[in-house]
């Protein structure tokens, strides 16, 4: 006899994420769009710290997110859930290949797929109009947008102004050039090390009494 | 078996050749409302339940798929997806109704290029030999007048390395939760059927037909005796439900 008590959580956590980013899709059927041209295709995702593991199908509805798939998938991404989330961020103009970040089989299709969730756009006003009307989701679209870019604004000059603080008025770190001149002099230095004894081993062999 | 012979429905008795009546009227009366009830009821779970069996399904693409008794299609559609459109998967229903919603609910979504539909008794699949990569049947069997006819169909029509999938009420385990879900099940499913489906008897039904049905060890070893191998099955919430899986070798 074979029998398991079987807990749902991982279950229920993908199909959390599945239903959430779907139903964002919806809103955007441009992407859709570039999902279905994909063709159906399976992407496995080993992520870290938190450790998941998961499949994506691409299909003509957007996504499927499976725990298990016992064929051949398409394209394989390695990473630490961080970075994952950083490259997959619309600022980010890193490749989704390097780092820490590791990709086997089809490298092209996970750069689509990065390029759609960069391109993402959203059109909250839709589903808010739903509720509130057309007039006032417009309205409270573009004023939140405007709230956006100035908190935006904000952010970025406040992070300029701390570091600027921290660098220059109350020198408890030294600037990002400080500390990359130094390592490569580090670098330098240990290269030359390295050389240096490569001749003195060289020049003791030179001058041992041969047996 | 004889023809004056009688079997369960509910927990009545009643002729072997008039079950299939019965449960026939049953789903034609709930059909419309089968979703929304399905979602009250299990509080979404269902969701879940069934998620988790076509993991177990290890279906992938390009492959061959016969949902028996699918019903309005929450299987059949997620597979569309996974086997993609090299593969196919068959919606079958003994039900019409049940057929009918199934179908107007796929091809309203998008579902058109790799599926079909097919009305079709359990006991006899109007299928070729080894013909499918995997076969389930959710929340269907214990409605089968002859389980055991129709599981030795569905191996017949099974590929060899094929996988049948059961998801379906089950005996939960431990003591004090079996006694809160017969609470449930016996007061308030049929007055939830009777708010919102205005048809207490069906969910009466449900309730009966859940505790007439093979409890867990029993359901596996009529797998076996229909010919499958490797029969494990999984409890999901403390048993309330069961998903058992054999092998065609």
């Amino acid at each position: 006899m074979s029998a398991s008590q079987h807990w749902l959580g991982p279950t229920l956590t993908l199909a959390a994420l599945e239903k959430v980013v779907n139903t964002a899709l919806r809103y955007d059927p441009a992407s859709v769009q570039r999902i279905a041209a994909l063709g159906g295709k399976i992407i496995s995702f080993q992520i870290s710290s938190p450790s998941l593991h998961f499949y994506l199908l691409t299909h003509d509805h957007g996504f499927t997110f499976l725990n298990e798939y016992e064929g051949e998938w398409d394209a394989e991404v390695s990473a630490p859930a961080r970075e994952m989330l950083k490259k997959l961020s619309a600022s980010n103009e890193d490749s989704m290949i390097g780092g820490n970040t590791q990709v086997q089989g089809d490298n092209q299709l996970v750069q689509q797929l990065q390029a759609i969730a960069q391109d993402l756009d959203i059109d909250w006003e839709e589903p808010l109009s739903h509720y509130i009307g057309d007039i006032a989701a417009h309205e409270l679209g573009r004023h939140s947008r405007r709230a956006g870019r100035w908190l935006a604004r904000a952010g970025k000059t406040l992070m300029r102004d701390t570091e600027e603080y921290l660098h220059y008025e109350s020198k408890i770190t030294v600037p990002d050039f400080y500390v990359d001149d130094f390592i490569a002099d580090v670098d330098q230095i240990r290269m030359d090390v390295d050389r240096l004894e490569a001749r003195i081993a060289r020049l003791e062999k030179k001058i041992s009494p041969t047996p | 078996m004889s023809k004056d012979s009688t079997t369960h429905f509910g927990y009545k008795e009643v002729p072997v050749d008039e079950k299939e009546q019965h449960v026939g009227e049953v789903f034609h009366s709930v059909a419309s409302k089968y979703d929304i009830m399905n979602d009250i009821m299990s509080m979404g779970i269902h969701r879940l339940w069934k998620r988790f069996t076509i993991q177990l399904s290890g279906a992938r693409r390009g492959q061959r798929i016969l949902d028996i008794a699918g019903g309005t299609g929450d299987l059949a559609m997620q597979f569309s997806r996974i086997v993609g459109p090299q593969g196919q998967v068959i919606l079958a229903d003994i039900n019409a109704s049940m057929l009918g919603m199934g179908r107007d609910k796929l091809t309203d979504k998008g579902y058109l290029n790799n599926i079909d539909f097919v009305q079709a008794n359990a006991e006899a699949l109007p299928f070729e030999d080894n013909s499918f990569d995997v076969m389930t049947i959710a929340f269907g069997l214990r409605n089968v007048t002859d389980k055991d006819k129709a599981l030795r169909s569905m191996c017949r029509c099974l590929k060899p390395g094929g996988r049948l999938l059961v998801l379906e009420f089950s005996k939960p385990k431990n003591p004090i939760l079996n006694k809160i879900y017969d609470t449930y099940s016996f007061s308030l499913l049929p007055t939830m059927g009777k708010l919102i489906a205005n048809d207490s008897e069906s969910y009466k039904y449900l309730a009966e037909s859940i505790r007439m049905h093979p409890d867990q060890e029993t359901l596996q070893g009529m797998m076996q005796d229909a010919g499958f191998e490797r029969c494990t099955y999984h409890n999901l919430t403390g048993g309330i439900v069961a998903v058992h899986r054999g092998i065609k070798v």
